[in-house]
């Protein structure tokens, strides 16, 4: 896997913030927990927004005093605001080679992994990144995420193999997002249980490049798996591309069932284009982010 | 056809494609994150084939039909131009020793004449003997009715003879645009302006080159049997004798020799056959054989001329001649007369007719050109001739004595009568060999003339006369072998030629046999086919002539851009495919 060039990598930076100034991850259903933040907690706090009406109790502030309230019932009231807390952000890195094997699609893996980490910091989200990759979860720190630091990480008997999502530690009522390309073979309902929460929202982000949909084999081919190393020998035409395009398209038609069935956000993000594009085109109508009002 | 044939060479170069296509492209190698999913498609091992399953692509059909427009801009097709014509003149040899090589030649000729047909749009064909007496045998534009009439008519069953006056004629009639064929057995010297095409090949043969029959007339008989090999030869021979076969003997001969064979016919026989085991050449191996009759003529002599020695010296070496009583049984009279009562044409006769008066002059004793005198020497005629006023106005002088007929000779339908001018008293023609040549001449000259049974011996293909009745039936000409029957027209003599295979054969007119006669093949110069060899006429003026009448493809810029166009093509889907 080849490095991204520093200023690729500024480019991803940069591609990430313009598109979270634009859109953020979706936040709006759930209601959320934790610290002091932007978005409306569950419970009663300082917002501007309002809550609900209680009696006026002594020690209350008295400028809390509803007094159209007491002029209607001739009771002392006051209302209550919602609190608006930070959510908790549990956001996981596909480290497989697949991920960075094209350079637009690690360029792009790389703009939405730091698309994810600017939306959570936007709402002062608590956000933890993790790089998973076969069975191995590395906590990554955010001065870390680089390409070449990537792939050191990723463990031999582990290259090739469907991510163990299970071993992700998972907090809980947080909004869990996994950038992967889901280029691994295995059930999608045995991946996607070690994620799906029970309270939160869980979001998929999964970048793909031309190359992989709508390849242009013709003829003797060797292919070679950047990820556990694999040689095929394969006699590609026409019929052979139709097979292989069907089962790529079948591929996805599993996964986005079975986030389906599981209310997890699926949005595949195509590597070409501009980085805002691509994430509108199916993300946001996809429900996996939304604009900001 | 085709201006340049090594053009299709080049086809070569598609199965050179088409194996370059069948081995295995060196595989691409490429990084795949999707490698799970290919497993759906049937995977080839790791050592792989070096031939695979031919794949319907685009380049190998593009370069197949590169390939096929360069061999056909190669070889320079080219159309024959409607209007183009070619006489074509095949002369063919009838001599008897082509009957060896005679369907040998026919094959040969077969695909030569279809090729020759194809350099013009329109072909005349004409067929002609080699012996140019014989005609022509085709004439027209059918090529397998040229050949259908050659498998008919071209029978070569004759002597030899000079084929230049047929060749000639041919190349005349052929001209500078068409074509002389010869088809012979026999590599020669043609004329400019003829091609040769010979099927022969050297044979043995061994053959009867003669027979002579005994002339005491006791059936004796000699044949003589010759080898024309280079190497020794032995066969079996043996006389059949009304069609039953005698013994068998062998005869063993030297190459290049003959030998003699005796035998005697027997009494009790009729048709006698020499056969000799068949080779190569059966013509020569059988000779058919009959006892000799010569037609027998009825003599009436006057009275005044019996005792004249000279007539019956005469009588007795002629031969067959019946000495009869009476002048009405007779078919010849000899007889004398005077100058002024010279007897009526109403029988055939020697007249010796009197009333000398001077001696002729030997100087001036002049022959007219004529069968009787031809070849005879009279200068020592001394005699005394008669004066004759005047002469009949049917009457002809063969021999003159200055302004004096001599010898002249009187023919009245069927009647001839020799008028010797002259006493045989005083003169010395009786010692004279040319008087009693030209009496013998003329006797015999009766003879055929006269109706009559006669056995021959003759040979194949013979001109012969045979004397018929006037006012009687036909006359009819059968083969022995055959059966077959031909009618004869002529009177008072009929010409027939003598079958051209040995057979027997009659001549009958109203029933009554007149010749009884087998015909042998006598043509030695036939028999030997040692020197036959085969040659086949050169192509380059077929292909010379076919591409004067032929016009040059006009397609060609067309099919030149469609193979630039195809190998283009070509060229880019692979460059596509590779990148």
């Amino acid at each position: 896997m080849r490095p991204l060039s520093p200023t690729r990598l500024r480019d991803a930076k940069r591609h990430a913030r313009a598109a979270a100034e634009q859109i953020r991850l979706a936040f709006d259903g759930p209601t959320w927990r934790g610290r002091s933040g932007v978005l409306a907690g569950t419970a009663a706090g300082s917002s501007i927004e309002y809550h609900d009406h209680r009696p006026f109790l002594l020690g209350d502030d008295p400028r809390d005093l509803d007094w159209r309230a007491y002029a209607r019932t001739g009771q002392y009231t006051r209302k209550t605001y919602r609190e608006e807390v930070s959510p908790r952000i549990d956001l996981a890195l596909d480290l497989s080679a697949s991920m960075y094997a094209d350079e637009g699609k690690a360029l792009r893996t790389l703009e939405l992994f730091h698309f994810c980490v600017e939306a959570g910091l936007r709402v002062r989200a608590a956000l933890c990144c993790y790089g998973v990759s076969g069975s191995q979860v590395e906590m990554l720190s955010l001065d870390r995420v680089q390409v070449g630091e990537f792939a050191a990480t990723v463990a031999e008997n582990d290259r090739g193999r469907a991510p163990d999502l299970g071993q992700v530690p998972w907090r809980a009522h947080t909004l869990r997002v996994w950038i992967s390309d889901l280029l691994f073979a295995g059930e999608a309902g045995g991946v996607l249980a070690g994620f799906a929460p029970r309270s939160g929202r869980a979001i998929v982000l999964a970048p793909h490049a031309r190359a992989e949909s709508e390849p242009d084999w013709s003829g003797s081919m060797e292919f070679i798996d950047v990820e556990g190393g694999g040689r095929q020998l394969r006699q590609i035409d026409e019929r052979a591309l139709a097979r292989y395009r069907a089962a790529y398209t079948r591929h996805f038609e599993l996964w986005s069932v079975a986030c389906r069935r599981r209310s997890i956000a699926l949005a595949r993000v195509s590597s070409e284009g501009e980085f805002v594009d691509a994430l509108c085109a199916e993300a946001l109508p996809g429900g996996a982010v939304e604009l900001w009002t | 056809m085709l201006g340049n044939p090594a053009g299709l060479w080049a086809l070569l170069a598609a199965p050179l494609i088409v194996l370059l296509h069948l081995l295995r492209q060196r595989p691409r190698p490429l990084e795949v994150s999707t490698l799970f999913l290919l497993d759906a498609l049937r995977p080839e091992g790791r050592g792989g084939r070096v031939i695979q399953r031919l794949r319907n692509t685009a380049p190998l059909w593009l370069q197949l039909f590169a390939v096929a427009l360069t061999t056909v801009l190669l070889a320079e097709p080219r159309f024959l131009v409607e209007s183009s014509a070619q006489r074509v003149v095949l002369v063919l040899d009838s001599s008897a020793s082509m009957s060896v090589f005679r369907d040998a030649a026919l094959a040969r000729l077969g695909p030569r004449l279809a090729a020759i047909e194809r350099s013009a749009a329109h072909t005349e064909w004409i067929a002609l003997d080699s012996d140019i007496d014989r005609g022509q045998l085709y004439g027209g534009s059918q090529r397998r009715a040229l050949l259908e009439a050659l498998q008919t008519a071209w029978r070569p069953l004759g002597a030899t003879h000079d084929a230049e006056p047929a060749l000639r004629l041919a190349a005349g009639l052929a001209g500078a645009t068409g074509l002389a064929l010869f088809v012979t057995d026999h590599v020669r010297e043609v004329p400019a302006g003829v091609a040769l095409l010979s099927a022969g090949e050297p044979r043995d043969n061994v053959g009867f080159a003669g027979v002579v029959l005994d002339a005491d007339g006791a059936g004796g008989f000699a044949a003589r049997v010759r080898s024309y090999a280079d190497t020794a030869q032995s066969r079996a021979f043996w006389l059949e004798v009304d069609g039953e076969r005698g013994t068998e003997r062998r005869i063993d001969l030297a190459p290049g020799t003959a030998q003699l064979v005796r035998g005697v016919l027997p009494e009790a026989g009729r048709s006698f056959v020499l056969r000799l085991a068949p080779d190569a050449f059966p013509l020569d191996d059988t000779a058919p054989l009959l006892r000799p009759e010569r037609k027998r003529l009825g003599v009436f002599v006057a009275p005044e001329l019996r005792d004249r020695d000279l007539l019956e010296r005469l009588i007795g070496a002629l031969g067959d001649l019946d000495v009869v009583a009476e002048r009405a049984g007779a078919d010849l009279a000899i007889e004398a007369a005077s100058v002024s009562a010279l007897p009526a044409a109403d029988l055939s006769a020697i007249v010796f007719v009197s009333g000398a008066r001077a001696a002729a002059e030997s100087r001036d004793l002049v022959a007219v050109p004529d069968s009787l005198a031809d070849g005879l020497t009279w200068d020592a005629l001394l005699c005394r001739h008669a004066e004759r006023p005047e002469l009949a106005p049917d009457e002809r002088v063969v021999l003159w004595g200055g302004r004096l007929p001599l010898i002249s000779l009187r023919e009245s339908g069927d009647v001839q009568q020799l008028l010797v001018n002259f006493d045989l008293r005083s003169c010395n023609a009786g010692r004279l060999p040319a008087f009693v040549v030209a009496l013998a001449r003329f006797v015999e000259a009766v003879r055929d003339r006269t109706v009559g049974y006669e056995a021959r011996n003759v040979e194949v293909g013979q001109l012969l006369r045979t004397a018929t009745r006037a006012g009687a039936g036909d006359t009819w000409l059968r083969t022995s072998s055959t059966g077959a029957a031909r009618a004869l027209a002529g009177h008072p003599l009929v010409e027939l030629r003598a079958p051209d295979e040995p057979d027997f054969f009659e001549v009958t007119q109203d029933d009554q046999v007149l010749l009884r006669a087998a015909a042998r093949f006598a043509e030695v110069r036939e028999a030997d086919l040692r020197g036959a060899g085969a040659i086949d006429p050169p192509e380059d003026r077929t292909r010379e002539r076919a591409l004067r009448n032929s016009r040059g493809d006009p397609f060609r810029p067309l099919w030149i851009g469609l193979l630039l166009a195809a190998l283009l093509a070509s060229w880019w889907l692979l460059g596509r495919a590779r990148t």
